[in-house]
């Protein structure tokens, strides 16, 4: 049986439009199980709990990243393997594992294929994404709360506006206490995953990593807005990148640390794999296509 | 003539595992199994078994021990490459080289020692040949 935690303020309250055909659908691949909806902040999280003590072994959060996320940190020492339906405004983890929708994700319950995970940890708050201080940070606090074209817009002409205000800030970081590096940076981005275009998405390396960014004009800090993936690392001097188990961030004054998307902390900042994993139900990878051989025609 | 020089740091970054951009200053050891690109500041050891580019702009006060090496930058340090050091026109390199195939283009700066081992083969060297000499009053004393 499957415990459902929807979060109605994810992706604008888009849960309400969708939510009597999923049920429908999840009734159909016989994966229809109980559905429990979010009130306010941390609620995701309390929600989890309480599933997992009711006995539920699967938990799917119904949301964005920021859901997934709390659902992680609610999961504690359990067993339990969690599932996703994305729909909001944040779904880089689901996109990235092959889950782009709602409609997919039914069909990828119901095949439950599962996958374990690395999970990073900053303190006590685990993260399955992404951490970011700087700029990554600043943004995600101005991120807007509907989404429609005229806040999207607004939110892009404030960032982009901001962005050419931003002073870099001086940190010093101290890596697996093997090296340590000081720099002014624009943002630093902890992955857990390995972001580079001609790479596959790696969650099991048991690394993070860390992609530093130096002062960038206003046209690339829009293309980093609107699509990090598009500030390509190798062709720009002003960008570092290093692979590391632990990362210790120390910065000049106070600066806010964006997890998973959500405001969650300052620095200075302790980042690292945590010896937990996670069971995440994923995409199965497509095999090759046969080609079928052509039938032969005769000649007439 | 005004094509752009060689870079070695601008070049097939794409399959860098660690990157050290231009504002870096590092300190310590830098160890990585895969390829390392240095624009920035590094003080300390760098080890890894694939290559190191050092770009134009880098500093490194370090001994490095790799693979492969590319120097376009400044070098102060010993630099042991298992495979091939190449030291481009603006590379600098101050300290003790060895490496199986060393490329050194013209206005590169290389003080130091260098070592390049090879395996020993015998070489075989043919005997010269004897002549002997004529001894001028023999020939007289013979004749008469």
């Amino acid at each position: 049986m499957y415990y459902y935690i929807l979060n109605p303020a994810s992706g604008g309250g888009r849960i309400n439009k969708i939510q009597d055909r999923l049920k429908a659908r999840l009734k159909e691949l016989g994966i229809a199980g109980e559905f429990v909806k979010s009130i306010g902040e941390g609620d995701v999280t309390k929600l989890t709990q309480l599933g997992i003590r009711k006995g539920y072994k699967t938990i799917v959060a119904v949301g964005g990243t920021g859901t997934i996320n709390e659902v992680i940190n609610g999961i504690g020492k359990s067993d339990i393997a969690v599932g996703i339906i994305p729909i909001g405004r944040q779904n880089d983890l689901a996109h990235s594992l092959g889950i782009l929708d709602w409609q997919t994700a039914c069909n990828i319950l119901a095949a439950r294929k599962i996958d374990i995970l690395d999970v990073g940890r900053v303190g006590k708050k685990f993260f399955i994404t992404s951490v970011n201080i700087g700029f990554g940070a600043e943004i995600t606090s101005q991120r807007p709360q509907e989404d429609s074209l005229l806040h999207k817009t607004k939110y892009y002409r404030h960032a982009f506006s901001w962005s050419s205000k931003f002073k870099p800030q001086k940190a010093i970081l101290n890596f697996n206490d093997d090296f340590i590096a000081e720099t002014d940076f624009f943002n630093i981005q902890i992955s857990n995953a390995r972001f580079s275009e001609n790479q596959p998405v790696d969650t099991k390396s048991n690394l993070l990593d860390i992609l530093i960014t130096g002062k960038m004009s206003g046209l690339n800090s829009l293309k980093y807005i609107m699509d990090p993936e598009k500030l390509k690392p190798q062709k720009r001097p002003d960008i570092s990148l290093f692979r590391a188990k632990r990362i210790a961030i120390n910065t000049q004054k106070p600066l806010d640390v964006a997890i998973d998307g959500s405001i969650a902390c300052k620095t200075p900042i302790v980042c690292e794999i945590s010896k937990r994993k996670l069971k995440l139900i994923v995409a199965r990878k497509k095999a090759p296509a046969k080609t079928e051989p052509k039938p032969k025609t005769t000649k007439k | 003539m005004f094509e752009k020089k060689d870079d070695f740091a601008s070049a097939d970054n794409h399959s860098a595992e660690t990157i050290v951009g231009s504002s870096v200053k590092l300190k310590g050891n830098l160890k990585s199994d895969g390829d390392i690109n240095i624009n920035g500041s590094v003080s300390g050891d760098i080890r890894t078994k694939a290559s190191v580019q050092i770009g134009g702009s880098a500093s490194v006060v370090a001994s490095i021990k790799a693979k492969d090496v590319y120097v376009s930058g400044v070098v102060q340090g010993n630099i042991e490459a298992k495979d091939t050091l190449q030291i481009s026109e603006t590379g600098k390199v101050y300290g003790d080289i060895q490496a199986g195939v060393l490329v050194v283009s013209p206005g590169a700066i290389f003080t130091g020692k260098c070592a390049m081992p090879e395996t020993k083969k015998e070489i075989d060297i043919e005997p010269l040949m004897e002549i002997e000499e004529e001894n001028p009053e023999k020939e007289k004393s013979g004749k008469k």
